[in-house]
């Protein structure tokens, strides 16, 4: 062991050490301009917000509906007058439905129990002469039959016996359906945000390079190749871009702190306890790394093309 | 190491700016080229770098024929030569130093390396003392011999020189030249084209004369 000698970075090392170099100029540049970078890191924060708080939405809902409920059901109630044996013939009538998957027969003493066990109104039932309750059938339906739903409501409600047809958990239903709606909004607009900062990231590069144009010449004329040329404009991308992220990242959970106390306070008035599901760490490391490869990438492109164009 | 196989270029427009241009350079070698301005001078070392390519014959360069050398390759190519531009080509907004010092960190020295390399070259020209200065607060002739120090930093097999004494006077052209004539004694193959009959007559060497795009005389000594 001679501790002497000095020992000679590899090459990894030197790349690491000339990449370090190139960032930390970059930064200085960046810094050198601070109204660009500025503008450009708060247009990427804007658009990078937008989808994020539309997935965010999406998940709040979806939270604030609680669980999923299950396939779509039907409930039939039959006339008051039908007789255990008359209800439970409509019952078999129905069962041959293709649209039906299975089926409950709740007879009238079962439904007012159930009811008074739940309800506050149970109690008042009680107190009546006779039962009011008809007897329930609770159908629940194939997924594909969704389709023609009110066809199939108004079939059954023609049968002999059948006094209505609700459908359960509609809105529910609808809401899920609307929550799933702006998830697949948030994911579209990502895409056209992607695209969008691609134009803009990639613009700022274009401009970068056009104001290093004599700058890039001479590298070029002394045997730089276009990679080398490029590293310090992908630096740029990516910084811009992750510059956006940060941004983006500390404006959402601004805004959902700010949220969390009227959100907590509008659950309580409801006797929920639904609270505002907010960005993991992961999602926000997902942002962060979508912002910087989104910019990486619109510089590569960019810088590509533009640092081609140049003739020493 | 340099070999020109009846070489021609020609332009859209006018007559050629060379024609039928043969010559062989060897390793150790050291040549001028002269002739008028619009000669051809900076044409003949613009091919020999890739700036521009053949429009009939045959370049060789190191043995490779520059006729199959892709586009990507250009890059490798030029870190091969050290190249002294008559309008100086250098970087403002860095150092002298940092202006030596691209061609070592194109090719991925190691700093201390490159450090050592470019002080070494600077003291050949004599400027050591502005190795930390801008380039703009320097002289015509002190930005040449950056230019210079650029060029032999990275001991390039091929030295190619456009007017690199233009600016100089007398006493430094010939600290210049003496710079060259310990690279030709390393075997490294020089082309300096310059007008400076009095440079041509004091040293001697083959001297290539160009006239209107042809090679009209190639004087051995």
């Amino acid at each position: 062991m001679s501790t002497n000698k000095k020992t000679r970075p590899g090459k990894l090392a030197i790349l690491i050490d000339s990449h370090r170099k190139i960032a930390r100029s970059c930064v200085q540049d960046l810094l050198a301009s601070p109204v660009a970078t500025a503008v450009t890191t708060l247009v990427i924060a804007f658009a990078l917000i937008f989808p994020a708080l539309l997935y965010l939405l999406s998940l709040n809902l979806n939270a604030s509906l609680g669980q999923d409920y299950g396939p779509a059901r039907f409930s039939v109630f039959l006339q008051n007058s039908l007789s255990d044996a008359e209800a439970r013939e409509v019952s078999d009538r129905l069962q041959t439905l293709p649209a039906i998957t299975s089926m409950t027969l709740i007879a009238p003493e079962q439904a007012l129990e159930d009811f008074s066990e739940n309800a506050e109104l149970g109690d008042l039932l009680l107190t009546l002469p006779e039962n009011p309750l008809p007897y329930t059938l609770v159908l629940t339906l194939d997924p594909d039959a969704l389709e023609d739903i009110e066809g199939l409501r108004q079939n059954i409600e023609m049968e002999p016996g059948v006094e209505s047809v609700q459908f359960d958990l509609l809105w529910l239903q609808r809401v899920q359906g609307f929550a799933s709606l702006l998830n697949r909004l948030g994911l579209v607009l990502l895409v056209v945000v992607i695209a969008g900062l691609v134009a803009i990231v990639g613009n700022t590069i274009k401009l970068a390079v056009a104001s290093r144009q004599q700058e890039i010449r001479v590298i070029k004329l002394v045997g730089g190749s276009d990679a080398f040329i490029a590293r310090p404009f992908l630096y740029r991308g990516a910084l811009l871009g992750l510059g956006g992220a940060v941004l983006a990242c500390l404006l959402i959970s601004v805004l959902l702190l700010a949220l969390a106390g009227p959100v907590d306070a509008l659950s309580q008035l409801y006797g929920g306890e639904f609270r505002l599901v907010s960005l993991t760490p992961l999602g926000y490391l997902g942002l962060l790394l979508l912002g910087s490869a989104t910019g990486w990438i619109a510089a590569f492109i960019s810088s590509w093309r533009n640092i081609a164009a140049i003739e020493p | 190491m340099i070999k020109f196989d009846n070489v021609s270029k020609h332009y859209e427009v006018g007559r050629d700016a060379l024609s039928e241009i043969s010559f062989e350079l060897a390793k150790g070698e050291i040549a001028f080229v002269t002739g008028h301005s619009g000669a051809g001078k900076s044409t003949l070392l613009k091919l020999i770098l890739l700036l521009e390519r053949c429009s009939k014959g045959q370049l060789f360069v190191d043995g490779a024929n520059l006729g199959r050398v892709s586009k990507r390759q250009i890059p490798v190519h030029r870190r091969r030569i050290g190249a002294v531009f008559q309008d100086h080509q250098l970087l403002f907004d860095r150092s002298v130093g940092d202006n030596v010092a691209l061609p070592l960190e194109i090719a991925g020295f190691q700093p201390d390396d490159a450090r050592r390399r470019v002080r070494a070259a600077l003291d050949k020209v004599g400027l050591l003392a502005k190795e930390n200065v801008l380039p703009e607060r320097l002289s015509g002739g002190e930005q040449q011999r950056v230019g210079i120090a650029r060029a032999v930093v990275n001991r390039p097999k091929i030295i190619l020189a456009d007017e690199p004494t233009g600016n100089l006077d007398p006493e430094l052209s010939t600290e210049i030249m003496q710079v060259f004539e310990q690279f030709k004694s390393v075997g490294v193959c020089l082309l300096i084209a310059t007008h400076d009959q009095n440079l041509i007559d004091k040293f001697g060497y083959r001297t290539l004369t160009l006239e209107q795009g042809k090679l009209v005389r190639d004087q051995k000594p």
